[in-house]
């Protein structure tokens, strides 16, 4: 009988050393978004503090020197599911985030001027952006950049 | 014992060797014998010692004989199975060596081994995982764009993985340019 009762307690404790940290890994996650203006500059501004960790990466895809974000959206991933909208002028982005896993699924719909231009469906992970080209603009280029913070 | 062969014998005429064998089987004529046993004792052996070496390769013919009918006559039926089952007794008769007694019984056995493995359980979630948690995904874990669709064929959308820098990129070509005041109103 004793060794019955302590069995039962290694048990508890195994499934609760378990089941916590599992449970904890997308709890108070951001999901950060924004629009983008890339351009060439001769004097390129330093790019701002929420775009510095991948200042350097859009620099090397997109051949860019300069970035201003012209809208942006952070969303805490309180909810299994959440949606969103990065509005831009005649040109924005709607957002559908819900959690798979230890990942977000995303369903990221482009519209211009009212109109769905691009749909797609993306896994988003830790630590890996998703960078979406978007449209030329004036001597330079709209980038949206989604990412886990 | 054996005399010399005698300088008169012709090959015509029978050995030593076979008058003696004759002689001690009995078949040796009256008239050959005395000249045979006096040729024995020329050569310093004595007719009593003579009698005495007939008489034991006689009885030593009739054993060898005796035994040779009694193996003919009565083989041993079933040797195989005779030989298996005496094998059989033979291993059932020989020590057998003694199992060693269980350090612990069978059923601490078992909860030994459930407490190891929740201990390496426990130690996994409280050592190794945590440190897992802590690097991050691996560098080569990459977002995955896993469907893209565009409204006209004017769009294209592609996806894309830059080698090392653990970015997803949807490269879209064809959407409408947008004005400078218009994308920074």
């Amino acid at each position: 009988m004793r060794i019955f009762h302590r069995s039962k307690l290694l048990l508890l404790g195994f499934l609760a050393a378990i089941v916590f940290p599992l449970s904890g890994l997308a709890a108070g996650d951001v999901v950060w978004s924004a629009l983008i203006y890339a351009s060439a500059e001769q004097t390129p501004l330093p790019p701002p503090p929420e775009i510095a960790a991948y200042s350097q990466k859009l620099q090397r895809i997109f051949g860019y020197n300069q970035f201003q974000i012209l809208n942006q959206h952070r969303e805490v991933m309180d909810r299994r599911s959440e949606n969103w909208l990065i509005p831009g002028n005649g040109f924005y982005l709607h957002v559908g985030a819900q959690q798979s896993g230890a990942n977000y699924l995303l369903k990221l719909q482009l519209y211009q001027d009212q109109r769905l231009a691009v749909q797609t469906i993306a896994l988003l992970a830790r630590q890996s952006p998703i960078f979406l080209r978007g449209p030329l603009s004036s001597d330079g280029q709209l980038i949206i950049v989604v990412a886990v913070q | 014992m054996k005399p010399s062969e005698s300088p008169s014998a012709t090959p015509s005429e029978p050995t030593f060797e076979a008058r003696m064998t004759a002689w001690i089987d009995g078949a040796l004529p009256e008239s050959e014998e005395a000249a045979l046993l006096a040729e024995c004792q020329r050569h310093g052996i004595s007719l009593a010692q003579l009698e005495a070496d007939r008489l034991q390769t006689r009885q030593l013919g009739n054993l060898l004989r005796r035994h040779a009918a009694a193996t003919a006559l009565n083989p041993l039926p079933h040797a195989d199975f005779f030989n298996a089952q005496l094998l059989r007794r033979i291993e059932e008769e020989a020590p057998k060596p003694e199992k060693a007694p269980l350090l612990w019984p069978l059923r601490r056995l078992v909860w030994g081994g459930l407490s190891s493995l929740g201990l390496a359980a426990l130690l996994f979630a409280g050592l190794v995982f945590p440190a897992l948690r802590q690097q991050g995904p691996p560098p080569e874990y990459y977002a995955q764009i896993l469907n893209a669709q565009t409204a006209d064929s004017t769009i294209s959308a592609v996806a894309m993985y830059p080698k090392n820098e653990n970015v997803t990129v949807l490269w879209i070509d064809g959407l409408d340019y947008v004005p400078a005041e218009k994308a920074k109103n």
